[in-house]
């Protein structure tokens, strides 16, 4: 195993968490990514670490509050971390609200390629892979 | 009126009354037929899970955990979405009610959390009013359910509910000594489906707030909430003159 790639990853629905982490642990066995889990705005702005965190990945519906307010908490911290947005369900007034702070891309959750691609393209420009 | 607006107006009231239709069958469609399969799925992985439990290792175990959760969760918000659709579908005429009552029959549904959680509530002594008495039941039920429930660990609930006599509406308030509610969530608390909390900490649906409202869209009222220096009061107006009998 490599050096430790760390994704903040905010989600309170525990059956997708589990499957982000099969995902990661089925396309990307040989690398060492470790996935730090925030169920709620407050605890995801108390665990994000700039020094630390290589990406991040929000889902928008958070019990108290949106994934829109991680994303500006994040901005205002470090202009260039790469963020995924994910929703159940995307609407455009919700992506024209987070496109203000620049996410990378905004993505209906589906634990298909889609993610796990975005995640792979980072991963290749930053010479994981 | 004229024969031209007459017309029109037919022709609207045709669209609307075939509108209505379509929802309700939409909304049958999604509370009825969708809950035979996810009740397949949730009743066979438990059978599957019993049968077979000691040959599964803990990840799958656990696999089988988070499809039976999803499942009941999934056939728990169709039964509240269906229920949400029917109170206006399926809407008792208004009537003239003692409120007193209304709120009695609440506080006795709610019997045994309160006994529970050694809350102390005061009231006012209410007027009459005119509304659907059942929902309005359901409106105080749901209030005073989460000023119980939204509360600090060991915190005993004291809760007080009063009416003020406005000239067009009757104002009733319910304040509470609970944890408040985040200035940001202020709106989003009342939508279907919508929580301002974690569901581990508090568990629950996100529908009694869009009840509230919904209820009180038909009473042609209001609702509003104020974070006071400690807890929530929660604010709703009924309409005095609604046509009833």
């Amino acid at each position: 195993m490599g050096e430790a790639i760390n994704i903040l990853y905010v989600e309170d629905n525990e059956g997708d968490v589990e499957l982000m982490r099969m995902s990661i642990e089925r396309y990307f066995p040989s690398l060492n990514v470790v996935l730090d889990v925030a169920e709620t705005v407050d605890e995801a702005k108390e665990i994000f670490d700039d020094n630390k965190h290589v990406i991040a990945v929000i889902d928008w519906n958070l019990p108290d509050g949106e994934g829109g307010d991680v994303l500006q908490f994040i901005r205002e911290v470090n202009a260039d971390l790469p963020v995924v947005m994910l929703s159940g369900v995307i609407s455009e007034t919700s992506i024209a609200e987070t496109e203000k702070y620049e996410p990378v891309v905004c993505i209906e959750k589906g634990h298909d390629k889609k993610v796990i691609a975005q995640l792979e393209l980072y991963f290749s420009s930053s010479a994981f892979i | 009126m004229s024969a031209k607006l007459e017309s029109e107006l037919a022709k609207a009231n045709q669209e609307l009354a075939l509108l209505k239709a379509e929802y309700e069958e939409f909304v049958y469609i999604i509370s009825h037929d969708l809950s035979a399969p996810l009740r397949q799925v949730q009743s066979f992985s438990e059978i599957i899970a019993n049968t077979h439990n000691g040959n599964f290792d803990d990840k799958t175990k656990r696999h089988f955990g988070l499809i039976i959760r999803g499942a009941t969760q999934a056939s728990q918000m169709l039964k509240a979405m269906s229920y949400y659709s029917r109170l206006n579908t399926r809407a008792k005429p208004f009537a003239l009610f003692d409120c007193n009552m209304s709120i009695a029959k609440a506080l006795d549904n709610l019997s045994s959390l309160i006994s529970d959680s050694g809350a102390s509530i005061t009231l006012d002594d209410f007027p009459e009013i005119i509304g659907d008495e059942e929902q309005i039941t359901i409106l105080f039920q749901q209030l005073i359910h989460n000023a119980l429930t939204y509360q600090k660990a060991g915190t005993k609930p004291i809760i007080s509910i009063s009416f003020t006599n406005n000239v067009d509406a009757w104002q009733f308030s319910i304040k509470d000594n609970g944890i408040g509610v985040p200035e940001n969530l202020r709106e989003k608390i009342f939508k279907v489906l919508r929580r301002g909390v974690s569901d581990k900490k508090y568990p629950g649906l996100g529908m009694g707030l869009a009840y509230a409202s919904k209820i009180l869209q038909r009473h042609r009222g209001s609702i509003n909430l104020v974070n006071s220096v400690e807890g929530a009061i929660f604010t709703f107006k009924i309409a005095k003159e609604l046509p009833y009998g």
